[in-house]
This record gives structure tokens, sequence and C-alpha cells, in this order.
């Protein structure tokens, strides 16, 4: 309960001031997601891109605060739930593949400048140089009306 | 002069080791990039596994599943329902799910899955305690002992059904017949009063105590029918005779052996999100709950009753896929099956195939995870086909040998119709789902000659349509008691029309047309982790004729694994 509050309090405090770069690799085509499409490839709904190439979602580490943003405002699932919705779809017999949980923002960064079929997202002030960042619904992280803020 | 040896040697001293830290540094950044290199190998490699383990989108093998134990308590308002005489009324534990799923998937977008059940079933009778001593007769599955030679002669297992025909044989090796019209016994001259009440009769191959009987149900000597015909059909045939009890030679000890049941098994082309195409054994993709399916996934452990009134599974081929829409997701499904049928999995008994479908919109948007409606439809034929022995016997050779012919009749035919809608909700931490169905059968064929007379409690009413629906909501706490969440849910049902059944068991069993029944379900649900869930239920079923009304508390335990 305790944990439950401190961590909707931190995330509150976090949201003032954070927010999430979508990144892909460079020579990936695409330019601009929904957050309907974001959703649908963490919640493994989709599983390919448009070019047929299968998709690598990368996730932070599960106690990274723009994990919880990420959860909070694109999937709507806290991480516990989202566990639980995937244990559910293993039940129902779906095809799917988890997002793969990375050590860092770093190690995603790393991951997804290599691999053209990753997607990640990391805190939008430590984006490099070797990936691209994607409009989330036509915006960029430095539009004031970015939606995953 | 020995002042500037000492300094020569300070200095040089100084030299040697500046250069000495030079050479370490140099290695030490050697050291450095090395580490540097090997770890960003490392993550080369594992980026590669990374990405090539994706490109096959799933692992090539992997076996998971699910347990599921409960304790209950019935209380039945008729101990001699039918309810009463297949789930006790005593407080009870029971192991009721050991579900394994094994997935191959051999190369990219291919997959073979299959889930297993295991189960206790049939769980038949052990000699030593459970037969009736009045009637206890050391039968012999699928074989008998011909008094004429004392030779133990096999009976065919036909393919037919799951029925394994028997002739149960009595203490001094001659078989037996038993009769099992448990309502009205058998009529022998047509007068409507049963002639030969139900019990165990006596067969001797000399022709005493044989009875013959025409498609009339009169006797008659030229085309005799023995009337052993309806224990091959009968419910007590299927319960109680079937021996599952063996002693374990490892430790002398009694065992009484269990089944496995195939919940489905298929093998599927995935090429893209919005075409798949399915082949094998599926569940039915009827509504939101048969969908579902699996007890770890659904809030309550009790399965709707809307579920009975279209088939579970089918076998057959099936086409699906999600179309993604500018806001919502359209899924489609498709499928041709054999339908229904005793054997459906390896025969289907008419030409005829069924086909259905189902199309759901989607929509979901931030704290608004669901919002879904859905329509099904099923379309299918069913054959119920009645399984016989037929003995003929010479009447003016006695000594001789009887033979034994095994018969399969359409005992009727209808079509069946199924429509559904549902719809689902989920935002906050709220659930609110529901379910319609209508069905509605139309009868194509009815044999008359058996259905006419002796055989008149097999056959079904003619108008069995069926409206049938349940509301459930749940509501998750926005609070967790360490990682523990708790969903409080309720569910309303309702069933109305004939419920037209034929299986031991069914909850519906000698409803009339126009009568309706209630279950009203209350129950808490406990999600220690993402693993572990706990379901707590009190269930309370009014029907519209009272005996067989009950109420039940159940407390499940559920872990995935």
């Amino acid at each position: 309960m305790n944990k439950y509050i401190v961590l909707v309090i931190l995330l509150a405090l976090f949201s003032l001031s954070a927010q999430v770069a979508v990144i892909v690799h460079p020579d990936n085509p695409i330019e601009d997601i929904s957050l309907r499409d974001l959703k649908r490839i963490y919640l493994c709904d989709k599983g390919d891109w448009d070019n047929g190439k299968v998709i690598l979602a990368l996730n932070l580490p599960e106690d990274s605060p723009e994990r919880l943003l990420f959860h909070g405002k694109v999937l709507g699932y806290t991480v516990d739930d989202l566990k639980k919705y995937y244990i559910d779809k293993q039940i129902k017999g779906e095809n799917f593949r988890e997002p793969k949980d990375q050590k860092s923002d770093l190690m995603v960064q790393v991951v997804v400048s290599k691999a053209d079929i990753a997607i990640g997202y990391v805190p939008a002030d430590k984006v490099g140089s070797k990936v691209k960042v994607l409009k989330v619904e036509g915006k960029l992280p430095t539009d004031p009306d970015y939606p995953i803020k | 002069m020995s002042k500037s040896l000492l300094l020569l040697l300070t200095l040089l001293i100084s030299v040697f080791s500046v250069f000495a830290e030079e050479q370490n540094e140099e290695k030490n950044k050697k050291i450095e990039e090395l580490e540097q290199k090997l770890e960003e190998l490392s993550t080369e490699v594992e980026i590669l596994k990374m990405t090539t383990d994706t490109e096959q989108k799933e692992e090539k093998f992997k076996i998971y599943g699910f347990f599921g134990s409960r304790f209950q308590d019935a209380d039945f308002d008729n101990d001699g329902s039918l309810l009463g005489k297949y789930f006790t009324d005593n407080p009870t534990f029971s192991q009721t799910h050991l579900n394994l799923y094994f997935q191959f998937n051999p190369i990219k977008n291919w997959k073979v899955l299959s889930e297993i059940r295991f189960l206790y079933a049939p769980k038949g009778m052990s000699y030593e305690s459970e037969i009736d001593e009045s009637t206890a007769l050391p039968y012999k599955a699928n074989s008998f002992i011909d008094p004429n030679t004392g030779i133990q002669v096999d009976l065919p297992t036909y393919p037919t059904g799951d029925l394994i025909y028997q002739i149960p044989v009595q203490a001094d090796g001659t078989p037996a017949i038993l009769v099992d019209n448990f309502e009205t016994g058998i009529d022998l001259n047509g007068d409507g009063m049963p002639d030969l009440p139900p019990g165990f009769y006596p067969v001797d191959f000399n022709g005493n105590h044989l009875f013959f009987l025409d498609g009339t149900g009169n006797i008659d000597s030229l085309d005799p029918i023995l009337i052993a015909s309806p224990v091959v059909s009968s419910i007590s045939m299927f319960e109680k005779d079937f021996n599952t009890y063996f002693v374990d030679v490892s430790n002398g000890l009694g065992v009484n052996w269990g089944g496995v049941k195939i919940e489905r098994a298929w093998m599927e082309w995935t090429p893209y999100n919005y075409f798949n195409v399915r082949f094998g054994k599926f569940f039915t993709p009827f509504g939101i709950w048969n969908v579902d399916h699996g007890l770890p996934v659904l809030v309550s452990p009790r399965v709707p009753y809307v579920l009975k009134y279209m088939p579970e599974s089918q076998v057959g081929l099936q086409t699906y896929g999600t179309i993604y829409l500018p806001h919502t997701d359209l899924d489609y499904y498709l499928y041709v099956t054999n339908g229904r049928g005793d054997n459906f999995e390896l025969n289907d008994n008419n030409e005829n195939k069924s086909v259905g479908g189902r199309l759901r919109l989607n929509y979901s948007h931030g704290a608004l995870k669901q919002l879904s409606i859905g329509g099904s439809a099923f379309f299918g034929v069913y054959t119920e086909d009645y399984e016989y022995i037929k003995l003929k016997f010479d009447i003016m050779s006695p000594n001789s040998n009887p033979t034994l012919t095994p018969i399969t009749e359409t005992l009727y035919e209808y079509e069946e119709t199924t429509v559904g809608v549902d719809f689902k909700l989920q935002a906050y931490g709220f659930e609110v789902q529901t379910e319609y169905l209508y069905r509605t059968l139309d009868y194509t064929y009815f044999n008359d000659h058996l259905i006419g007379n002796a055989y008149t409690f097999f056959a079904p009413e003619k108008l069995p349509d069926i409206n049938a629906y349940y509301v459930q909501g749940a509501y998750t706490l926005p609070f967790d008691l360490k990682g523990i969440q708790f969903t409080p849910y309720g569910r309303y049902e309702n069933i109305e029309g004939y419920l037209e059944s034929r299986h031991p068991g069914d909850l519906a069993q000698g409803m009339d047309k126009d009568e309706e029944f209630n279950v009203m379900s209350v129950g808490l649900n406990v999600r220690q982790n993402p693993y572990v869930v706990y379901k707590l239920d009190y269930t309370k079923a009014d029907y519209d004729f009272d005996n067989l009304d009950f109420s039940m508390w159940t407390l499940s335990a559920t872990i995935s694994f």
C-alpha cells in the first residue's frame, strides 16, 4: 500500500518534468507512430513492421521511472498487471513474444542502434546520435503537447 | 664525486619510474580497450541472439500450463435429482485441473500448440468396494465366457463413438443383460406399461429367458433384437461398468487409472496480423468466455451456463486475424468444421459441415483498456446415432451360438443455429462483460421406428429454443496488500426455453419448454502475484421447478507456470 502511494507520488513528481522518447534504428523508414500502434506493439497484438519484419520491442528496467511513465501513458497497465496480461495471453494460446527488458537506457540505445527491427523508449534527454527518435502522434519530445510526458 | 653519482642515480631512477608508469598506463589503457571491445562483442552476440530469436517470433519449444484445485460445499434441494447423483453435497476437496501446454515453433510463422488436461476420469469402480453386491457380476470388459466351450470370447470394440460394448457375465459364466430404462422399464406388448422392470436378466444360450423384440416392441422370433440393446447406451454402463481398477504389481496397492483430454491441438500458419490459418482442434471462437477459456484467466471459478449451448471445441479449419483500423481493431474468425458429434475429433457422422465465425470491434485508449463489441454465429447439422448390438439366434437350434452384430441407426437429426452478441468494458479497475446467446434447433429427421416406442426417453422435444445471457461485473480495488490484488465480482445468469438435455450431469436436464432458471454468483478474486490466484465464490441457482435448486460455496486456487 505504502509502496504504491510512494510510486504514484514519484511518478507524479517525475512526470512533471520527464518525457520519454521512442527510438528506432536510423534505417527504419518509420518516422511517426501512433499511441495505438505503440500499445499494440507492447501488448504484443502487433508483431510485425509494415515491411513484414518481426518487431523486437525493448523495455527499460522494471524499476525505471521512465518505464512506469511509458506503461501509464501508453499501455494503461502497471508492470504487474502487464505480467498477468502476458500470462493470460499465453494461457489463451496466443502467438506473441514479450518485449525484452534491458539493463539500462544505454543498452536500449545500443540494441536499437544495431538492430533494425528494434524499437525502444528512453529518457528524452539521454538520446544519443545513433538512433532515430520517432514522432508520437505527430509530435517530437521537444514539442509542448508531446503525449508521453 | 659521490654526490654527483647519487644525483645521477636518483635522476635515472626517476626517469625509469616515469617510463614504467607510462608503460603501466598504456597497458591499463589497452586492457580497458580490450575489455570494452569484449563488452561490445558480447553485446553484439546478445543482440544477434535477440534478433534471431525474434525472427522466430517465439521460442522453438515451450512447455507451460496451470494447476487448479478447489474446495466446495454444495447444497441440493433434492439429493435424488441428477445433480445429486453426479455431484456430492458433502464438503469436498477436488483436484480439478492439471493442464499442460506444449508449443512448438519449428520455423518462422508456423506453430503447433496442444493443451492436454489430465483427468481422474473415467474413474470406474473397483471390484472390492464399489459394486453393489445384489447385482454384482464379475463381468469383463469386451468379453464373455462362452458357456458351451468355457472359452473367453472377445467382443470387438467399434470405432464409432467412445462406446466399448460389453456383455456382462454372471458368476457362473453365463452372460446377463441389463435393462436400464430407469423411467418406464420396457414395454414388451405395446400396452404402454412396462413389462420388464429395470434390472439384470440372465440370458442363457439355450434360448431360455431371452426376449425378442421387433420394431414395435412385440416379440418377434424371426428377426429378434436382443433386449440388451439399451445396455450399451445406458448411463450406468458408461459410468460404472468400466473397470479402471488394477493392482500395481510394484507395491500390491490398488490404482484407479485416469485419462487425458486433448483440450485443443492445432497447427497454424501466421504470415500476417490480418490473415492466419489454423488447422486441428480449437476452441470455438464464440463470445468472450469460450475464447478466453483458461481457468487462470477467468475472474470466477465457474463457467457461465450460456456456454453449454455452443460446442466448446471443434475440429476443422479456421482463419482469423486482426485488421487495424484508425481507432479500433477488427478481429475476425471464420471456420468450417465437423461440428458436434460423439466422435467429432475423428469422424463426421453426417455429410454436412458446420460453419461459423466471429467479429469483434475493439477500442482502447489510455486508461480505457478495452471497449469491445462482438458478434458470433454457428450453424451445423447434428446427427444423433443410436448404437446397439443385435443378437441373432436360431430358435430352432437352441444349442447353436448366437451372432452379435453392431448396428448404428440415426435416431434424429437437426439443424442447429446459434447466434450471440457480447460486450466488454475495462477501465479504471472496472470490468463489465456480458454475453447473450440464442439457439434454435430445427429437426429434419426423426426415427419413428426407434423414437416411437420403447426408446422415447431418448427423444427431445421439437422446439428447444434457448435464450440465455449473463452479466458480470468486477472491480479491482485501487490498492494492494503487499502486492496482493483484490477483485470482488458478481454475475447474474438467465436461461430461458426448453433446455434439451441428454447428457448426464447437465444441470438443465428435465426442464420443459418455457421454463427458465437463474443463477446468481458473487465472489472475490484474490491475485497474490501474477501467477497465483484464489477465488472464493458463492453461487445460487433457482429453477422454475424446485427439485433442481442448489447453492454452492467454492474456494479455488490456481497457479500458472
